[in-house]
C-alpha cells in the first residue's frame, strides 16, 4: 500500500503522547467525581444504618435532639430550627447590605470607586471563617450583652450577625455580577425616556436583573446553612426549639462538630447521627444550589 | 476655517421654518480627542433632518449631544452652544432629564424593556408624573407608531416576543408616549430587513406631521427618501448641510459630491 501523502515521521509518537495526555486529564477529572459520589455513597449508608434504628418520621418530626444522653430522642426539629434562626438573621442582614452595597457599586459607583471596592469585597470573602467566629464571640456578644443584660454567652444573635457579614460580600458580589448583566442599552432607553437614575436603577434594571438578585439570594442562604465555623464557637451547643435569639442554640454543622470532636464510639447509632444530620444537610444545601441555578440559567437566556 | 463659513452661509438659506434646535459651533471631544469639530448648524421644525457620513465621522456624537445623552460617557467635555427652542440645553440651571422629557430617542438596535408590550410605552409616562387616561395614551402611541393593529390583542405579552422591527416601533410608540418635541433616531434601521425598514421610513413621513425628527443613518438611499434637510459630516467637520435634493442632486462641496455618489464611505 502507498503510503499516505499526509504521514509525518513524528505522527506515531505524537498521537501516543496525547493519548497520554488525554488520559492522565481524564483521570484528574474522574478524581474529583469519584471523591464527590464516595461522599455520598457512605453519608447515604450511615444515614441507611442510622435509619434502621430510628424511623425517618421520627427524625424529621421529633422536637427533641438527645443523642448523647438518657433518655434517647432522635427529633432533629431543634438542629433545623436553630439552623433556620441563624440563615434568617444571616439573611436579614446580608440581603439588604448586599443588594444595596451591588447596586451602588453597579449603577452609582464610578469606575475608580468600583476599581478599589470590588476586590476589597472579594478580599472580604476571604477571611478564614474561624476569624468571624472568634470576632463573635469577643467582639459581637459582649456588644449585644450590654444591650441586652440577659443575653447568654453563646447566642445565635452573635452568630447570625457574624454570618451574616460573612455571607455580605458574596451576596454583593453576586447581586452586582447580576446588576452588570442587564445591558447597557436598557439603562440608555430608560434615561432618554426621561428617567433619574433613581428611576431606571429601581424600575429598570433591577426588575430586569431580578431573578439572578433572587439566585444570588437563595445562593448566600445556601452558604449560611452549611457554615460551620462560627455558628460553633458563637451560637452554643443546646438544641432548643427557640424564637429567643439571646439563647443558646445549635445547628446541624455545629451538632456535627460537637459529635466529631467527642468519644463517641464508631459504629454506634449515636455516631450514625452525624451522617443522617449530613445527609439532610447535603439535601437542604444541594435543593437550593440546584434552584438558584436554574433561576440564573433562565435568566441568562433572557440576554443572550 | 473654510467649513465654518460655508456653514453659516448654509444655516441661513435653510431656515426657513422655524428652527427647533440650534448647533452653534460645538466642539466635542473624548479626552483630547475631538469628535464633533466647530460645528453650527439649525434644525427646522416639522422635517426629518438627515446626519450622513462616514463610519466614525461623528455622527452620532453629535446626536447625542441634542438630548444630553453623552453625559453618561466619562470625560466627554462640550464647548459651544445647543439652544433648544432659543434656551441652552447646557445651561448651568437646566435639569438634563427633563431635556429627554422632551427630546426623545430610538436607538440603532431595538432595546424594548423585559416588561410587557403595554409597560414599556406606558413607562415614560408613569413615570414622569403622567395623570391623564394611560391607556388611553398607550393606545394612541401605538396607533401612531403603525404597530397598533398588531398588538392590541396581546397588550400584556413580552415586549421581547414582537420581531425586530416591532420592537423597533414599540421603541418609537414608547418615545411618542412622551409626547416629545423632537424625536432623535440613531441608525434605526441598521439592524431591521428591508421589509421594516420600509414600515419605519413611511412611519416617519407621517410622524413628521407633529414632531421634529433627526435621524443619523450611514444608508444614503434612506437618507435621500426620508429627509427634507441633509447634514453631510465628515472627521468631526459638517461639511455641507442644506436641502436634501440639492445635497444629493447639486452638492456644493467635491467631498459630499464624492460620498454621495459611493466613490468613498
Amino acid at each position: 500500500m502507498a503510503k499516505s501523502p499526509l504521514a509525518g515521521a513524528g505522527t506515531r509518537k505524537s498521537r501516543t503522547k496525547e493519548e497520554l495526555i488525554r488520559f492522565v486529564l481524564f483521570l484528574c477529572a474522574f478524581l474529583s467525581i469519584l471523591t464527590t459520589l464516595s461522599i455520598i455513597a457512605i453519608l447515604a449508608w450511615e444515614a441507611y444504618s442510622f435509619f434502621r434504628e430510628v424511623r425517618v418520621f421520627d427524625f424529621l418530626s421529633g422536637t427533641r435532639w438527645t443523642p448523647l444522653l438518657e433518655p434517647r430522642s432522635f427529633g432533629v426539629l431543634p438542629l433545623v430550627a436553630g439552623t433556620l434562626q441563624i440563615v434568617i438573621g444571616a439573611s436579614l442582614i446580608a440581603i439588604p447590605v448586599g443588594l444595596a452595597s451591588a447596586i451602588y457599586l453597579a449603577e452609582f459607583a464610578s469606575a475608580g470607586v468600583r476599581r478599589v471596592l470590588k476586590p476589597v469585597l472579594e478580599i472580604l470573602a476571604g477571611i478564614p471563617t474561624v476569624v468571624y467566629g472568634y470576632f463573635a464571640l469577643t467582639f459581637v456578644t459582649p456588644l449585644i450583652a450590654a444591650i441586652f443584660p440577659q443575653t447568654q454567652i453563646f447566642n445565635a444573635a452573635s452568630a447570625s450577625i457574624v454570618v451574616g457579614i460573612m455571607v455580605l460580600p458574596m451576596t454583593a458580589s453576586l447581586c452586582d455580577d447580576a446588576l452588570r448583566a442587564v445591558p447597557e442599552s436598557l439603562r440608555q432607553g430608560a434615561f432618554a425616556l426621561g428617567a433619574t437614575q433613581f428611576e431606571v436603577t429601581l424600575r429598570v434594571v433591577l426588575p430586569a436583573a431580578l431573578s439572578g438578585v433572587m439566585a444570588s439570594f437563595v445562593l448566600a442562604a445556601s452558604r449560611a446553612i452549611g457554615e460551620t465555623m462560627a455558628v460553633t464557637l458563637a451560637a452554643g451547643a443546646t438544641p432548643k426549639m427557640t424564637l429567643n435569639p439571646l439563647q443558646s442554640i445549635q445547628t446541624m454543622t455545629a451538632y456535627i462538630v460537637q459529635v466529631s470532636l467527642g468519644d463517641t464510639p464508631v459504629g454506634t447509632v449515636e455516631y450514625q447521627t452525624i451522617f443522617a444530620v449530613a445527609a439532610l444537610l447535603f439535601a437542604i444545601t444541594l435543593s437550593m444550589n440546584i434552584i438558584a441555578h436554574r433561576v440564573l440559567a433562565r435568566f441568562r437566556e433572557v440576554y443572550e | 476655517m473654510n467649513t465654518q463659513t460655508t456653514s453659516d452661509a448654509q444655516i441661513s438659506s435653510v431656515a426657513q421654518s422655524r428652527s427647533v434646535l440650534d448647533v452653534i459651533d460645538v466642539t466635542i471631544r473624548y479626552g483630547t480627542k475631538p469628535a464633533i469639530q466647530n460645528v453650527s448648524l439649525s434644525i427646522p421644525q416639522h422635517r426629518i433632518t438627515a446626519i450622513i457620513g462616514p463610519s466614525g465621522c461623528g455622527k452620532s456624537t453629535l446626536l447625542r449631544a441634542f438630548n444630553r445623552m453623552n453625559d453618561f460617557i466619562p470625560n466627554v467635555g462640550m464647548e459651544g452652544r445647543i439652544l433648544y427652542l432659543g434656551s441652552d440645553i447646557y445651561a448651568r440651571e437646566v435639569d438634563p432629564v427633563e431635556v429627554r422629557r422632551r427630546i426623545g430617542m430610538v436607538f440603532q438596535k431595538p432595546n424594548p424593556f423585559p416588561k410587557s408590550i403595554l409597560q414599556n410605552v406606558a413607562w415614560g409616562p408613569s413615570i414622569n408624573g403622567f395623570t391623564g387616561n394611560l391607556e388611553d395614551r398607550v393606545e394612541q402611541s401605538l396607533r401612531r407608531a403603525a404597530l397598533w393593529e398588531e398588538v392590541s390583542d396581546r397588550l400584556h405579552e413580552s415586549a421581547l416576543a414582537l420581531s425586530g422591527g416591532q420592537q423597533q416601533r414599540l421603541c418609537i410608540a414608547r418615545a411618542l408616549a412622551m409626547e416629545p418635541d423632537v424625536i432623535l433616531m440613531d441608525e434605526p434601521c441598521s439592524a431591521l430587513d428591508p421589509v421594516s425598514t420600509a414600515r419605519i421610513e413611511d412611519l416617519m413621513f407621517e410622524l413628521k406631521e407633529r414632531y421634529t425628527i433627526v435621524i443619523v443613518t450611514h444608508n444614503m438611499q434612506q437618507a435621500a427618501r426620508v429627509s427634507s434637510l441633509t447634514a453631510f459630516l465628515e472627521n468631526g467637520s459638517l461639511v455641507e448641510y442644506g436641502e436634501t435634493d440639492q445635497v444629493f442632486t447639486r452638492p456644493r462641496n467635491q467631498r459630499t459630491e464624492e460620498y454621495v455618489t459611493g466613490r468613498f464611505g
